[in-house]
């Protein structure tokens, strides 16, 4: 890399930015409609938001290969909490697991945790399967079913991805304690959200 | 490198800048039949989903996955033949949506397929595809003309993808990792879409 890959990322960036604005611009049904509602809809919850960057953070935490078989793996789970909530069958507690996976996953790469791959797995996948679930409940509504579920599965994948390239500060030495706290911040938001959804906040 | 990288980032610039454009116009000017072919399966994510999916597959084992630059356009000339000769079969919008969580669930799997695989998965889903963009054909479109738009548009689309893919996953190891990852964001896509057309 050379001192100008900077420059070009931003303005690739800046692109990327200007692109999306003028498309928003015109269309809202369709196609372009349907991949802003499924794009946005993990990225305007924040229990959703915050519990895929841990997912990414624990796997770059957890190192090779958490790093690349959680990423690859959550969507195929995904999918099937999606395909419930497509099929009309809404997981009981929905909105309390979620809160949960962030609480839980959060403080796993709070205090580094580090189980074999295989119970990582489990743990990751079994919150997977709400998290898709909740995603596909509104699937069908959307104005183009396809290309929801292109914006969410895109805009979840992306999250993971913000996660791990967090999560890759551990090879500086602050950097492992500031993922740690990025862990405790997590687990915070998703105490807020679990109080949310018991109905103790406002 | 860094010219690479600075070609890379202009064209990639110019991808995300064309593609408004270019929809706002050609869809609804006839620029004929041909042209129709080609833009029917490029302004559907039914088509370029599964499309795209066949471009990673190939990227990963490019020595196996050339053969698919074969089949696949020939297996879409069989299917919009078909079409025009036999419309209204039943099962292939269905079998489009399963090939979404074939190719994706292939492409994360990242098993060796050998090039007959590649080549039979690729006219399999060049014939099913072939065939759904083919009753996009009004009565007074011609076939002759539609069906090597169709054609060219599937060449183009799994050649450019594949040759991006191999590309990058040469360059990069991580790339890999990315490759596989897509091919299960797809994978979850079709799975849905299957649950969204049987519920």
């Amino acid at each position: 890399m050379s001192r100008h890959s900077p420059t070009l990322f931003a303005a690739t960036l800046a692109l990327v930015a200007f692109a999306a604005d003028t498309a928003f611009a015109h269309t809202e049904t369709g196609v372009a409609g349907g991949l802003v509602s499924g794009f946005s809809h993990p990225l305007f919850g924040p229990d959703h938001l915050v519990a895929m960057v841990a997912v990414g953070l624990w796997g770059a935490q957890l190192g090779n290969p958490a790093i690349w078989v959680l990423p690859i793996a959550f969507p195929a789970v995904m999918a099937v909490g999606g395909i419930l909530g497509v099929m009309g069958v809404a997981l009981p507690l929905t909105e309390i697991v979620i809160a949960a996976s962030a609480i839980v996953l959060g403080l796993m790469v709070a205090f580094s945790i580090r189980p074999p791959l295989a119970i990582a797995g489990v743990i990751v996948a079994a919150f997977a399967v709400f998290h898709g679930n909740a995603h596909g409940l509104e699937l069908p509504e959307a104005a183009n079913p396809l290309a929801y579920g292109v914006g969410f599965v895109t805009a979840t994948g992306l999250l993971h991805l913000c996660g791990i390239v967090i999560g890759l500060l551990i090879k500086l030495p602050a950097g492992a304690h500031l993922v740690r706290a990025c862990g405790l911040l997590i687990a915070a938001v998703g105490c807020y959200f679990l109080a949310a959804s018991a109905g103790l906040t406002a | 490198m860094t010219r690479h990288i600075g070609r890379l980032a202009g064209v990639f610039a110019c991808a995300l800048l064309f593609p408004g454009t270019a929809q706002a116009h050609l869809v609804s000017t006839r620029f004929g039949d041909f042209y129709d072919g080609m833009l029917h399966p490029v302004t559907s994510l039914e088509h370029i989903v599964p499309w795209l999916a066949l471009g990673l597959l190939m990227a990963a084992r490019p020595q196996a996955g050339r053969w698919a630059l074969l089949a696949f356009p020939a297996g879409l000339a069989i299917g919009v033949t078909l079409d025009a000769a036999m419309p209204a079969l039943p099962g292939f919008g269905t079998a489009n949506l399963v090939s979404i969580l074939v190719l994706g669930g292939l492409v994360a799997l990242d098993l060796p397929l050998s090039a007959a695989a590649f080549a039979v998965i690729a006219c399999a889903l060049g014939i099913s595809h072939g065939y759904v963009n083919g009753t996009a054909m009004a009565a007074t479109t011609n076939p002759v003309l539609f069906a090597p738009g169709v054609v060219m548009a599937g060449y183009l689309m799994i050649l450019l993808t594949a040759a991006a893919g191999a590309f990058v996953t040469r360059r990069w190891s991580a790339a890999r990792i990315a490759l596989r990852a897509l091919g299960s964001w797809i994978f979850a896509i079709g799975v849905m879409m299957l649950g969204t057309a049987l519920a």
